[in-house]
């Protein structure tokens, strides 16, 4: 017959349902439906959440507002991806950012396309590419990726200046 | 906010791609099922319990075993619980039920799956029969399920 059997399969499969609590209902609609993105103040510290949440996680203080940001912002780290992995869908190497939402404090995590990895930058200014397929109100699917403008880079002391814990 | 706002859903899949190796036992206890459509044991030497699936050690005794005892396609039921809910994730579609099978001539439980007419008329000690998959891969679901002796068709 055939050859003995010396591997047995694990393949786990865990199919999950998400379901997105008030407030983050409220930000995943205005990104499915309008393509915004909002954030809200701690009422301590001042800052802006990016996506809005019922606490700031710093000041532990309720937060208030509902602010509408720009799906443009500042590049505040980044990470270049070399290593493949099973599952891997994007070409490496590819660079994945926390990115600053212009008017917000708070940032996002994306992935940055359009630009070779050794040219990002801290401070570089970038742009959110939608889609119009399949939109589900995450950032990580509406949003395909984001890109340079080629607007000159905001200053690493004006990021400090602001508190983005650089 | 108020509290009849939408809520969003959306659905995520995890995937853990795993594989093992078998160890020497398994691997023939599978090949068995595959190729030959039987169920081996291996005995302890020193608790001389019949353990199924075949393992490497006796996992009371921590003994090597290495002798091994062909145990019976028919056993009975020692524990059971019978699945309703739908889930895209289980073997069958519901109801079927998860039961710690004792075939005759072991020692010891197998963990598998019956597929019964009538779950109620499931008991302690029903007898149960192995219905193998025509199209078997060397995995423990080579028996498809068990069945109520008399049901196997």
């Amino acid at each position: 017959m055939a050859e003995p059997v010396t591997i047995f399969p694990r393949h786990l499969r865990l199919p999950y349902t998400l379901t997105a609590g008030a407030m983050q209902s409220r930000f995943a609609k205005a990104v499915r439906d309008e393509k915004k993105i909002y954030g809200n103040r701690c009422t301590q510290c001042k800052r802006i959440l990016v996506p809005p949440d019922i606490a700031c996680a710093q000041c532990w203080a309720d937060t208030e507002g509902w602010i509408e940001l720009k799906d443009r912002g500042v590049v505040k780290t980044f990470t270049v991806m070399r290593v493949p992995f099973y599952g891997q869908k994007i070409e490496i190497p590819y660079v994945i950012a926390q990115i600053v939402p212009e008017g917000g404090d708070g940032a996002i995590m994306h992935l940055l396309q359009e630009v070779e990895a050794e040219k990002v930058r801290i401070g570089m200014r970038v742009e959110a590419v939608w889609t119009d397929e399949k939109r589900t109100g995450s950032l990580a699917d509406d949003i395909l990726y984001f890109r340079p403008t080629g607007e000159p880079d905001m200053p690493i002391e004006e990021m400090v200046e602001r508190g983005w814990g650089l | 906010m108020a509290d009849n706002t939408e809520l969003v859903q959306r659905q995520v899949e995890i995937e853990f791609p795993y594989q093992s190796a078998t160890g020497a036992a398994v691997s023939r206890f599978l090949t068995a099922l595959r190729d030959d459509k039987r169920i081996w044991g291996l005995k302890c030497p020193r608790c001389q319990r019949v353990v199924v699936p075949a393992q490497d050690y006796c996992d009371v005794c921590a003994e090597d075993m290495s002798e091994w005892v062909e145990v019976g396609q028919e056993g009975e039921i020692v524990t059971w619980t019978v699945v309703r809910n739908e889930n895209t994730l289980y073997p069958h579609k519901t109801p079927f039920a998860y039961a710690l099978i004792r075939l005759d001539g072991a020692d010891t439980s197998l963990l598998h799956t019956v597929v019964a007419r009538d779950y109620a008329a499931i008991k302690g000690g029903s007898r149960v029969r192995a219905v193998w998959k025509d199209e078997r891969t060397g995995h423990i679901r080579d028996i498809g399920h068990f069945a109520p002796v008399g049901e196997e068709a």
